[in-house]
């Protein structure tokens, strides 16, 4: 704060003090002068009500002057009259920093006796499901939803199903948050209509779903192409998060014809954003352990 | 008892003293805080990394604007812990010097947008705009479709352009020369994601702001 802005303000602050203080003290004793029967003469509804003069109430002379003290006080203590400081010294950042620092100590003793425990055991740890769960939602519900089942419409795949399309270890999916993922599936409508229809029968017929036998036998040869990223088995590769097409779980659809036709032609991209600007591994920590509490699944891992 | 009645008595019994000499007593306390803070915010510089919005973003700010997302997000985010926690690092001046007007405020419906840049995908932000529902089924954010049928006028976005660079907004001849190309073919839709996306990007690598 400039000295000119400085002064400015302590003028005004000393003018209003000063001004209100004064009319405080000057009126309270100041005579009202009265008619014979103590009234001030003033009346209202036809003299049906007349002003009469008492003396302020205590409680509300007192209230009033302790706002004044109150004033004198917080302006000495804290900064408030132009440049001056206040004895305390307080700043709104130092707070800020302090209240952080006070919480990443309390949230890094928590860690530390985290670290102690084995996945399993924090994932049975209701302290850590607590934090991971809030975590989750604040993050990552807008897209895998609340109760981590996925969205279809992004692609954002079932994370309590424990099938992985990026790889289901705790490494692989700590990766898979903080430096994001992003599967990308080439569009093939130029194959022609037909032929993703054998094709999509085919994909169809992996999971034993139902399908038109003869057309998933004319699509089987074109699945060659499909083998480069999905494995020569269909089974998946995780390393470019291809997913396994014999089971009957879906990240895109519900696995009908026209959802899987849709795919080859127009080809799919999922984005999962990388998260390692807001959060780190102690809170991927808690979030897997939420997610493992939440499949029912916690021993069949790895 | 003290003398005196007669002042007030003049003030009193005059409405139009007593509302004058009311206001005055009621805008001290403006003067003091508005008034420098109002004075000095020229003074005010972008922090590092905190560059004017290029044309395709200005429009989606103004749409933004437009379409009265403020109603219900701020992006202001206050130096509480809980909120530096949930949001990212607090929200300093500097970082909305381009920003006419500015987004900060009080009324959250919704969650603070300060530091969104980057925390969902395009496709969630074009879902979300299309039918918040179909990705936060407890949301209760309107729907806003007709941003994906609205072209973006590239002359009345580049008009915008120069008229924040008259307000003194650096932006280079290229820049505006190249700004026709770079909106052809943009909606509204695109627009807008391209400004909730860049949203608060620059504060990760400002300085410490104090
Ligand atoms: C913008 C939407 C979005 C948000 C927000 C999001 N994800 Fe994802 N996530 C996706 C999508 C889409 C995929 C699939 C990526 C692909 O395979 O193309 C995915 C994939 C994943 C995977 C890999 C799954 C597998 O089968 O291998 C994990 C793990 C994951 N997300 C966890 C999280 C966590 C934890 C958060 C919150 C910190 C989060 N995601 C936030 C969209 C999102
Ligand atoms: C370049 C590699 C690549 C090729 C070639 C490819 N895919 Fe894919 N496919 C992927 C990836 C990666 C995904 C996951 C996309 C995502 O989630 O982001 C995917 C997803 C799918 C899905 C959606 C699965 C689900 O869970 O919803 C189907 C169906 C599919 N592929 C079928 C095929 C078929 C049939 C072919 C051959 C015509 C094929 N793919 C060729 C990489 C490929
Ligand atoms: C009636 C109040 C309201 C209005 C108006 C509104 N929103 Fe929202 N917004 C919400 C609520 C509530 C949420 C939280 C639920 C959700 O994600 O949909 C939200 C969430 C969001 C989010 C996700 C933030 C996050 O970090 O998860 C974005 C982005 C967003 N709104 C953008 C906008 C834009 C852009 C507009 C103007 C076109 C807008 N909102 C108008 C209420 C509103």
């Amino acid at each position: 704060m400039s000295t000119f802005w400085s002064l400015w303000v302590m003028a005004l602050v000393v003018f209003n003090l000063g001004l209100t203080l004064f009319l405080f003290s000057w009126a309270r004793k100041v005579e009202i002068p009265t008619l014979e029967d103590g009234t001030t003469g003033h009346v209202w509804a036809h003299g049906v009500l007349r002003e009469s003069v008492r003396r302020l109430p205590g409680w509300w002379v007192i209230t009033s002057a302790g706002m004044f003290v109150f004033a004198f006080v917080y302006l000495l203590l804290y900064p408030g009259f132009g440049a001056w400081k206040g004895l305390l010294g307080w700043t709104q950042h130092e707070q800020h920093a302090t209240q952080v620092a006070l919480n990443d100590a309390n949230v890094a003793e928590l860690n530390s006796r985290f670290a102690q425990l084995s996945p399993e055991q924090l994932a049975a740890n209701p302290l850590a499901q607590q934090i991971g769960e809030r975590l989750f939602i604040d993050n990552c519900a807008a897209c895998h939803q609340r109760n981590a089942r996925g969205n279809p419409l992004l692609g954002a795949p079932n994370l309590v199903d424990d099938d992985w399309t990026w790889g289901g270890d705790d490494a692989s999916i700590t990766t898979s948050i903080l430096e994001g993922r992003q599967g990308l599936m080439p569009p093939l409508g130029s194959l022609g209509a037909d032929t993703v229809t054998d094709l999509a029968h085919y994909v169809l017929s992996l999971s034993g779903a139902p399908h038109d036998a003869a057309r998933a036998t004319n699509g089987q040869p074109g699945f060659a192409l499909c083998s480069a990223c999905h494995g020569s088995d269909a089974k998946g590769n995780p390393i470019m998060g291809a997913p396994n097409l014999t089971d009957s779980t879906w990240t895109w659809s519900k696995g009908d014809l026209p959802a899987i036709e849709r795919a080859i032609t127009d080809g799919l991209h999922g984005v999962m954003p990388a998260w390692k600007a807001r959060l780190n591994q102690d809170d991927t920590r808690v979030i897997i352990a939420w997610l493992r509490s939440q499949s029912g699944d916690r021993l069949a891992r790895r | 008892m003290a003398k005196g009645y007669k002042y007030f008595e003049a003030i009193e019994k005059h409405a139009g003293k007593l509302a004058i000499f009311t206001a005055i007593m009621v805008s001290i306390g403006g003067l003091a805080e508005i008034t420098p803070l109002f004075v000095e915010a020229h003074s005010i510089t972008a922090s590092a990394g905190v560059k004017p919005y290029d044309p395709l973003r200005l429009a989606g700010k103004d749409i933004y604007v437009r379409e009265g997302c403020y109603l219900c997000h701020t992006q202001m985010i206050r130096s509480l812990r809980a909120e530096t926690q949930r949001y990212g690092a607090y929200s300093v001046s500097s970082e909305s010097v381009y920003d006419r007007p500015h987004q900060w405020g009080s009324k959250r419906t919704g969650p603070d947008l300060a530091r969104l840049g980057g925390k969902y995908s395009d496709e969630w932000q074009r879902l979300h705009l299309l039918d918040p529902r179909a990705v936060v089924p407890q949301s209760n954010m309107p729907a806003y479709p007709w941003l994906a049928d609205e072209p973006i006028d590239s002359k009345d976005s580049v008009a915008r352009v120069r008229a924040v660079q008259l307000l003194g907004d650096p932006y280079s001849a290229e820049k505006i020369a190249a700004a026709p190309a770079a909106l052809e073919g943009m909606t509204a839709m695109d627009a807008l994601v391209a400004y909730l996306q860049g949203l608060g990007l620059p504060a990760e690598v400002a300085e410490d702001p104090t």
